[in-house]
């Protein structure tokens, strides 16, 4: 799969990436209204990764539906619409609008972005607030449901299963880890807004670590996420309990990392002889 | 958002065919590209992945410098500033580079006879020689203003004195020709009555403000080519935004959008 916001929203990419490849193409987190995002630098590069802090631009639900589905809608491969709100009755509804609409096989709630302001930090640090909007938009619609987890809390297994108790089909980890940077010669922050969110291999041990714990807590599916690059470290979240991993910042290195995954879990499930990739799934052998 | 542009781009395997340096710290990197060179137009870009491993994590940006349909090769002038360039500068003929090309969208050159300005300073030539590369055979005046802080950093006088343009120096310490930044010899022409249909410009922030002032003051079209970190190059990381004059707060993608935009678009004072 693609993780959200390093994929765009899929026209971009279709002249370099075969999509009818992918698992699923997860489309940048849409909002109800446009938005123009941050102001500039809004990213910077750290060691084996980069710090962002977009805000969310875009031109909102509807012109997605109406300008950008029609094109997706000509691959075979499933779209997942990712939504993002400040408030409960936003995320409400997007999720109706998108439950009336062909061609969007899933919903991801983005709840975990660290960037808007006043936005959706709040809901993902907290078990009653995640339930709260996850019940909410599960009486909204009968598309599943996937809600994305903050890193930033001290338990994400609680969280997960909050989200799992309030009817969520799958849960996908990790957004992206609060981080800042700070160049010496200005004392300026190296992003406009202080602080942003680090992606790339810097971040993978811990989301391999976080996937784990949330897999360890729940019954539904985990979408893993946080700085893969290959097959390898695909495997490790694999192995750690995921049942689909997506591939976020490394797409930006090399606009085809998706399909370079997918390639080479097929070769690694070729070489070891497993017949099926389920058989890896949660399949870590964990010191007793 | 620059379909147009992205639709084309991917990632080659491009054979090093030379990477000299024309003086200074600077470095000119020729790789065969065929296709590329067929295809590429003046202002686009190419971002180029320099480590092998995770650092540096992200590709970098450069403009394309010289293109040679014939010899199926163009090429890359860059300055070595940092960790990517330095990787950059030790590569060798036979190397190859992984190169995400062709990137963003182009200068337009207006129809018509009369002369362009091309305003540079420091490596910002690049993208210029590139534009007069491919205004010059139709022969067209071509008045390239070329501005550096010394004599001794002085960049890509003799690519637009080969391409025939005229050439016009400044620099800020006063070590040749034009004495103050490159802006002021662009007045400085103008006040003694040459006459422009357009001005294009590259090189610092600073430098390209003032200069899409004085062509703002003398009713000149101004394009500039612009730059900011960016980490994918195709529209998607939304990381290289630069905002834009409007009523409401409005930014635009140097990498989609750009680099190449229309002076009286940019809000200078904003990063
Ligand atoms: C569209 C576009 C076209 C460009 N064309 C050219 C070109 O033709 N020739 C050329 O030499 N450079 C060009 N650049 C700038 C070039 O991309 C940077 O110089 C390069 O990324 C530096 O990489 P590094 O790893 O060597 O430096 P780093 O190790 O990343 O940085 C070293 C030092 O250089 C500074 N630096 C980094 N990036 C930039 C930048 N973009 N501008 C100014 N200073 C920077 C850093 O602040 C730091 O102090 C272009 C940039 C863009 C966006
Ligand atoms: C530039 C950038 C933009 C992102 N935008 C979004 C977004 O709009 N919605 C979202 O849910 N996650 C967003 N993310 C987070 C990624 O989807 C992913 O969860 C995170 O980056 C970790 O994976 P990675 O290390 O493979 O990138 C963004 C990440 C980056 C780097």
């Amino acid at each position: 799969m693609t993780a959200s916001g390093t994929f765009g929203y899929g026209r971009e990419m279709a002249e370099m990436v075969d999509l009818n490849r992918l698992g699923a193409l997860v489309v940048k987190t849409l909002q109800l209204e446009a938005r123009p995002g941050n102001p500039s630098p809004r990213i910077c590069e750290t060691p084996a990764g980069m710090i962002n802090s977009i805000g969310l631009p875009g031109a909102g639900i509807e012109h997605f539906l109406a300008e950008d589905l029609p094109f997706l809608r000509r691959y075979e491969t499933p779209v997942i619409l990712s939504v993002a709100g400040c408030r409960v009755e936003e995320y409400e509804a997007l999720v109706r609008r998108a439950d009336e609409c062909e061609g969007i096989a899933a919903i991801e709630l983005n709840i975990s972005c660290p960037n808007v302001k006043q936005g959706g930090l709040a809901f993902s640090v907290d078990p009653a607030a995640t339930a709260g909007v996850v019940s909410a938009c599960r009486a909204a619609t009968r598309k599943p449901l996937i809600a994305k987890l903050t890193p930033n809390v001290t338990s994400i297994a609680a969280i997960a299963r909050a989200a799992e108790d309030a009817g969520a089909d799958a849960i996908a980890a990790i957004n992206t880890i609060l981080a800042m940077a700070i160049n010496v010669r200005t004392r300026r922050p190296r992003i406009a807004t202080n602080v942003g969110g680090l992606s790339g291999p810097a971040i993978r041990p811990v989301a391999v670590r976080m996937v784990w714990e949330i897999a360890s807590a729940v019954r539904i599916p985990v979408i893993g996420m946080g700085g893969i690059m290959n097959a390898e470290d695909a495997l490790e979240f694999i192995l750690a309990g995921a049942t689909a991993v997506a591939v976020g910042t490394a797409t930006f290195r090399d606009p085809a990392a998706a399909l370079g995954v997918i390639d080479g879990l097929e070769a690694f499930l070729r070489e070891q002889g497993i017949a099926r990739i389920r058989e890896l799934v949660g399949a870590v052998e964990v010191w007793r | 958002m620059g379909d147009r542009v992205a639709a084309c781009a991917q990632c080659w395997n491009l054979p090093v065919v030379a990477n000299r340096s024309p003086g200074g710290r600077y470095r000119e990197l020729v790789l065969r590209a065929p296709e590329l060179a067929a295809r590429m137009r003046p202002g686009q870009f190419v971002n180029v992945r320099c480590a092998e491993g995770l650092d540096p994590f992200l590709r970098r940006p450069f403009s394309v410098y010289r293109m040679d349909r014939a010899g199926g090769t163009f090429s890359l002038l860059y300055d070595v500033v940092g960790r990517g360039t330095g990787m950059m500068a030790r590569w060798e003929p036979g190397d190859a580079a992984d190169v995400l090309a062709p990137l963003g969208n182009w200068f337009a050159v207006p129809d018509g006879g009369g002369p362009l300005a091309l305003v540079a300073g420091g490596v910002g030539v690049v993208p210029l020689v590139a534009l007069a590369e491919a205004v010059a055979p139709t022969g067209r005046p071509l008045h390239a203003l070329l501005g550096a802080r010394t004599a001794d950093l002085l960049l890509g006088e003799a690519d637009f004195r080969g391409l025939g343009a005229t050439v016009d120096v400044s620099t800020d310490d006063g070590s040749r020709d034009h004495h103050g930044p490159v802006h002021s010899l662009l007045q400085a022409l103008l006040d003694r009555g040459d006459r422009f249909d357009v001005v294009y410009a590259c090189g610092p922030r600073a430098m390209m403000a003032a200069v899409s002032r004085v062509a703002e003051g003398a009713g000149l079209p101004c394009f500039v080519s612009m730059e900011a970190g960016m980490a994918c190059g195709f529209g998607v990381c939304m990381g290289c935004a630069w905002r834009v004059r409007a009523d409401e707060v409005k930014y635009r993608l140097v990498c989609t959008d750009g680099p190449i935009f229309d002076a009286r678009e940019i809000l200078w004072d904003m990063a």
